[in-house]
C-alpha cells in the first residue's frame, strides 16, 4: 500500500516537472525578433523605427513582434523567460539585470535627456529641505530615477539611502498626477514629457536634475539584446543599423518627426515639435556613463561584483 | 494517519529534489530558479537579519487590525439588519454589491480617497474581510433566531438576555468561523495590496517585501518571501484557527 | 376546582384554512389537562396561544389574575425536542437563565433534587441523555413561582422506560407542587395514565372533550 502511495506521488511530481520543462521553444517555421517597446519620449526613435519599418526592411525573412511592457522589472522576466530579444532601459535595471545572471548586452544608446526631481511645496528648494514626511514619487526602487536620487543623497548627505524609506513607487503618469493633487506625494523623480509638463505649472519646481545628481551627462535609455540574439548576426547586425538610422532620421527630419510621432503622442504638435528638439534631449546611439553607475552602485551594496565596461558594451 | 504525514513529507522531499535537479540542468537562469541552497541560506539570513521577521509581524497585526475592524463593523451593520426588514434589505443588497469587488480593484479609488500609506491598505484589507464576515454573522443570527426565538418568548427572556445569552455567546463559533475565512482574504488581499501597488511606509509588510526582491532580482529573496508567506499561512490557518475551531465545536455544540 | 385559563369562541386561521373552530373549555386549576390528537391537528397551535406565544386569533383567552402575580415566567413551556436548551451552557446556567437570581435557593435545590438532576448541573447539554435533557427543560420551568406548565410532547424523543419514569415524574411534580399542567400528546396511553380530563382536537378543528 505504502509503495502504491509512493509511485503516485513520484509520478505526480514527474508529471509537473515534464510541464515545467515543456515550455521549450518549440522550432518555428519562421524567425522572429520579438522587440518590447515603451511610451516616453526618451524612446522616440523606436516609434520612427517602428513607423518607418526599418527593421521589416532589413529582415524579410523575419517577423517582427513588437510587445508593450509595463515596467523594467517585466523586461527582465520577458528576457529570462525566453519571451523577449530587444529591450530598452535604463543603464542601472540593465546593471541589476546583468549582475544576476543575466546573459544580456548594451548594443546600443538611445537617447540621453533631462531628469528632475520635482516639489509641489515651494518651501522645498533644495534636497535639505526635504523633511522625512515628505513622500517622493518615482517609478520603482533600483530604477535610474532611484539611483540618481540616492547619487545626490550621498553628495548632500553622505548617505546613499537617505531617501529610502520615503519613496513611493508610482508609474510616472500617476506620479504626475499625485504630485498636481498635492496630496501625500511631495516630490516626482521624473522624465520627458512628464517633467516637461509639471514645470510648465507655477506651483511646482525642480529641486534637482539628473546631470546635477549624476555629475555630468549619461545616456539615458540604451538597448540590449540578448545574448542568443547576437549570434545571429544578421538579425543583430540590422537591428543595430534600423536603430542607427532612426535616429539619423529624427535629426535630419524635425517635421515628418512630429507628424509621425503625432499618432503616439497626444500633445498639439508645437508642443510636441518644441519637447522633442527644444528641451535638451538628444538622440543619439552613443553610450556614456556605465562606469560611473558601476562604480556608485557596487560601493552602496546594489551590485554584489563589479562589471567592466567592456563586457556589457557589445 | 501516519501514512498520510509521510505521504507529505515524501512528496516535499521530491519537489525539492526535482527542483534541485532543474538548478542543477541549468534550463533556467538561476535568476528564475536559484539553487536550493541560495534558497535556503538566504531565508536564513533574511530571518536572522530581521527583515522577514519584521515583514511576517508587520503583516500579520495588520490583518489583525483588519479583524477586529471587521467584527465590529460586522456586528453594528448584524445589528441594523435586525432592526426592522427594510433595513435588513438594505444591508442584504450593500453586502451583495460590495462582496464580489476584490480588494486591489477598489485600490486606485481608496487611494484617491486616503491618500497612500497604511490607511488606505487598511481599508482594502478590511473591504475584503468584512464581507464574507458580515454573511457568516448573519447566517448563524438566523439559525440561532429559527431555533431559540421561541424559548426566549415562552421564558420571557429580557431583550438583554436575549441579545447576550443567546445572539452574543451563541454566534461565537460563527464569528470564529467568519474570521477563519476573513483571515485568508485579508492575507491575500494585503500582500497583493503591496505587491501590485508597492506601497511603502516605514515598515511593511510581506508583500513589499516580494515586490523589492523583484525589482532587485533577487530571485533566491523572492522565494524566501514565498516560503515565509507559505509558513505563515500554514501556521495561522491550521494550527490557530482550527485549534480554536475545534475548541468552540467542543463547547458550543 | 377554579378556572385559570378561560377559552372562549376560539378560531384560529392560517391564511384561509382554519386550524381551531368556535373552541370553549377552561383549564382547572390543579389538573393535568392532556389535548390529544394526531398530528397536524392543531394541538400546537392551541397550545402556543395559551402560552401567550401565538397572540392572532378570534375569540377570548383570558387568565385568572394571581396567574400573573409574583411571576416573572408565568407560562413556561417544556418542548418537544432537544434544542430548546442552549447547548453553550451549563444544566445550572440553563436553568437559572428566566430568572434573577445568580444561584440556586434551598428550595430550588429540592426541586432539583426532586426532578433527579443534583448530579448533573454542571454538565452541558451533549454530555446528557435525551431523558436529562428534558428533566433539565422540566426543571427550568418548575423553578417560575407560575401556576401552570405546558409540555409539547415533551416524551415523544425517549424510549420507553425513560417515557414512564418522567411520565411518574409529571404525575408527582402535579402532586406535590401543585401545579396546572397542560399537557400535548398523540399517544392515547399516555393521555389515560397522566389525564385528569381530556380535550381531543380533531383534524376539523373542533375541541371537545372526553
Amino acid at each position: 500500500m505504502k509503495m502504491k502511495k509512493l509511485v503516485a506521488v513520484m509520478v505526480m511530481v514527474a508529471l509537473m516537472l515534464m510541464a515545467v520543462g515543456c515550455t521549450e521553444k518549440v522550432a518555428e517555421p519562421q524567425k522572429k525578433v520579438v522587440i518590447a517597446e515603451q511610451f516616453g519620449l526618451a524612446y522616440a526613435p523606436l516609434q520612427i523605427m517602428k513607423e518607418n519599418g526599418y527593421l521589416d526592411k532589413a529582415l524579410p525573412g523575419y517577423e517582427i513582434e513588437w510587445v508593450k511592457l509595463g515596467n523594467t522589472a517585466a523586461i527582465r522576466e520577458a528576457i529570462l523567460a525566453d519571451a523577449l530579444d530587444v529591450g530598452f532601459l535604463g543603464i542601472p535595471p540593465f546593471l541589476i539585470g546583468y549582475d544576476n545572471g543575466m546573459e544580456w548586452g548594451i548594443f546600443t544608446g538611445l537617447s540621453s535627456a533631462p531628469l528632475g526631481l520635482v516639489s509641489n511645496n515651494p518651501a522645498i528648494q533644495t534636497l535639505e529641505d526635504i523633511g522625512r514626511t515628505d513622500r517622493i514619487a518615482l517609478p520603482q526602487p533600483g530604477s535610474i530615477q532611484h539611483i540618481l536620487l540616492s547619487m545626490a543623497a550621498e553628495k548632500t548627505f553622505g548617505q546613499a539611502d537617505y531617501f529610502d524609506k520615503q519613496l513611493v513607487t508610482m508609474k510616472h503618469p500617476d506620479g504626475m498626477n499625485a504630485l498636481l493633487a498635492g496630496g501625500d506625494i511631495s516630490l516626482h523623480y521624473t522624465s520627458p514629457p512628464f517633467l516637461f509638463e509639471e514645470l510648465k505649472e507655477e506651483e511646482l519646481s525642480l529641486v534637482v536634475d539628473g546631470n546635477q545628481c549624476f555629475g555630468g551627462d549619461f545616456t539615458f535609455i540604451v538597448g540590449m539584446t540578448t545574448k542568443d540574439f547576437k549570434e545571429d548576426q544578421v538579425a543583430y547586425d540590422a537591428l543595430v543599423k534600423a536603430v542607427e538610422e532612426a535616429v539619423q532620421f529624427m535629426n535630419e527630419n524635425p517635421d515628418e518627426t512630429v507628424e509621425l510621432l503625432s499618432n503616439y503622442y497626444d500633445y498639439d504638435k508645437d508642443v510636441l515639435k518644441n519637447y522633442v528638439y527644444e528641451q535638451n534631449i538628444r538622440y543619439t546611439t552613443d553610450v556614456s556613463g556605465v562606469e560611473t553607475f558601476v562604480e556608485f552602485m557596487i560601493n552602496n551594496d546594489l551590485l554584489k561584483e563589479s562589471i567592466e565596461v567592456d563586457d556589457v558594451l557589445w | 494517519m501516519v501514512t498520510l504525514k509521510w505521504n507529505r513529507l515524501i512528496f516535499i522531499g521530491l519537489l525539492l529534489a526535482g527542483w534541485q535537479l532543474l538548478f542543477i540542468s541549468g534550463r533556467y537562469s538561476p535568476a528564475l530558479v536559484p539553487s536550493l541552497q541560495s534558497i535556503g541560506g538566504t531565508f536564513t539570513d533574511e530571518c536572522l537579519n530581521g527583515q522577514l521577521p519584521k515583514a511576517v509581524v508587520y503583516s500579520i497585526v495588520a490583518i489583525f487590525k483588519g479583524l477586529l475592524w471587521s467584527v465590529a463593523v460586522s456586528g453594528i451593520l448584524v445589528l441594523i439588519g435586525s432592526a426592522t426588514e427594510w433595513l435588513d434589505d438594505l444591508v442584504e443588497f450593500v453586502v451583495s454589491i460590495a462582496h464580489p469587488l476584490p480588494g486591489i480593484a477598489i485600490l486606485p479609488l481608496v487611494i484617491l480617497w486616503f491618500g497612500i500609506g497604511e490607511k488606505a491598505v487598511l481599508f482594502v484589507v478590511i473591504h475584503s474581510m468584512l464581507w464574507p464576515m458580515v454573511v457568516t454573522i448573519k447566517a448563524e443570527v438566523k439559525r440561532l433566531k429559527n431555533r431559540y426565538q421561541r424559548v426566549s418568548k415562552a421564558f420571557n427572556l429580557s431583550r438583554f438576555k436575549t441579545v447576550v445569552h443567546i445572539y452574543l455567546v451563541g454566534t461565537v463559533p460563527g464569528i470564529i468561523t467568519g474570521a477563519k475565512i476573513a483571515w485568508s482574504r485579508g492575507w491575500r488581499a494585503f500582500i497583493s495590496a503591496e505587491m501590485v501597488f508597492g506601497i511603502v511606509g516605514q515598515k511593511s509588510g510581506l508583500g513589499w517585501y516580494l515586490f523589492e526582491q523583484r525589482v532587485y532580482m533577487n530571485a533566491a529573496g523572492l522565494f524566501s518571501g514565498l516560503i515565509a508567506i507559505i509558513l505563515c499561512g500554514v501556521f495561522i490557518e491550521q494550527v490557530i484557527f482550527n485549534r480554536l475551531d475545534a475548541w468552540v465545536q467542543l463547547r458550543w455544540r | 376546582m377554579t378556572p385559570i385559563i378561560s377559552v372562549k369562541k376560539l378560531t384560529k386561521k392560517y391564511n384561509e384554512e382554519v386550524v381551531l373552530r368556535d373552541v370553549n373549555f377552561e383549564v382547572m386549576k390543579g389538573e393535568i389537562l392532556v389535548v390529544l390528537g394526531d398530528s397536524g391537528a392543531g394541538k400546537t397551535t392551541l397550545m402556543s396561544i395559551l402560552a401567550g406565544l401565538d397572540k392572532a386569533f378570534e375569540g377570548v383567552v383570558s387568565y385568572s389574575d394571581d396567574l400573573f402575580e409574583n411571576s416573572k415566567v408565568p407560562l413556561p413551556i417544556v418542548f418537544q425536542d432537544f434544542d430548546q436548551l442552549l447547548p453553550w451552557y451549563s444544566v445550572e446556567k440553563n436553568i437559572l437563565l428566566p430568572y434573577d437570581r445568580k444561584e440556586f435557593t434551598d428550595r430550588d435545590r429540592e426541586i432539583l433534587s426532586f426532578v433527579g438532576l443534583d448530579t448533573h448541573l454542571h454538565k452541558q447539554p451533549h454530555e446528557l441523555s435525551g431523558g436529562m435533557k428534558q428533566r433539565t427543560a422540566i426543571a427550568r420551568s418548575l423553578l417560575s413561582d407560575g401556576k401552570v406548565i405546558f409540555m409539547d410532547e415533551p416524551f415523544g424523543s425517549l424510549d420507553t422506560a425513560r417515557r414512564q419514569q418522567l411520565q411518574q415524574l409529571i404525575i408527582e411534580i402535579n402532586k406535590k407542587y401543585v401545579k396546572t399542567i397542560v399537557f400535548i400528546t398523540h399517544d392515547l396511553e399516555e393521555a389515560q395514565l397522566l389525564a385528569h380530563r381530556t380535550l381531543v382536537v380533531g383534524t376539523d378543528g373542533t375541541v371537545k372533550e372526553v
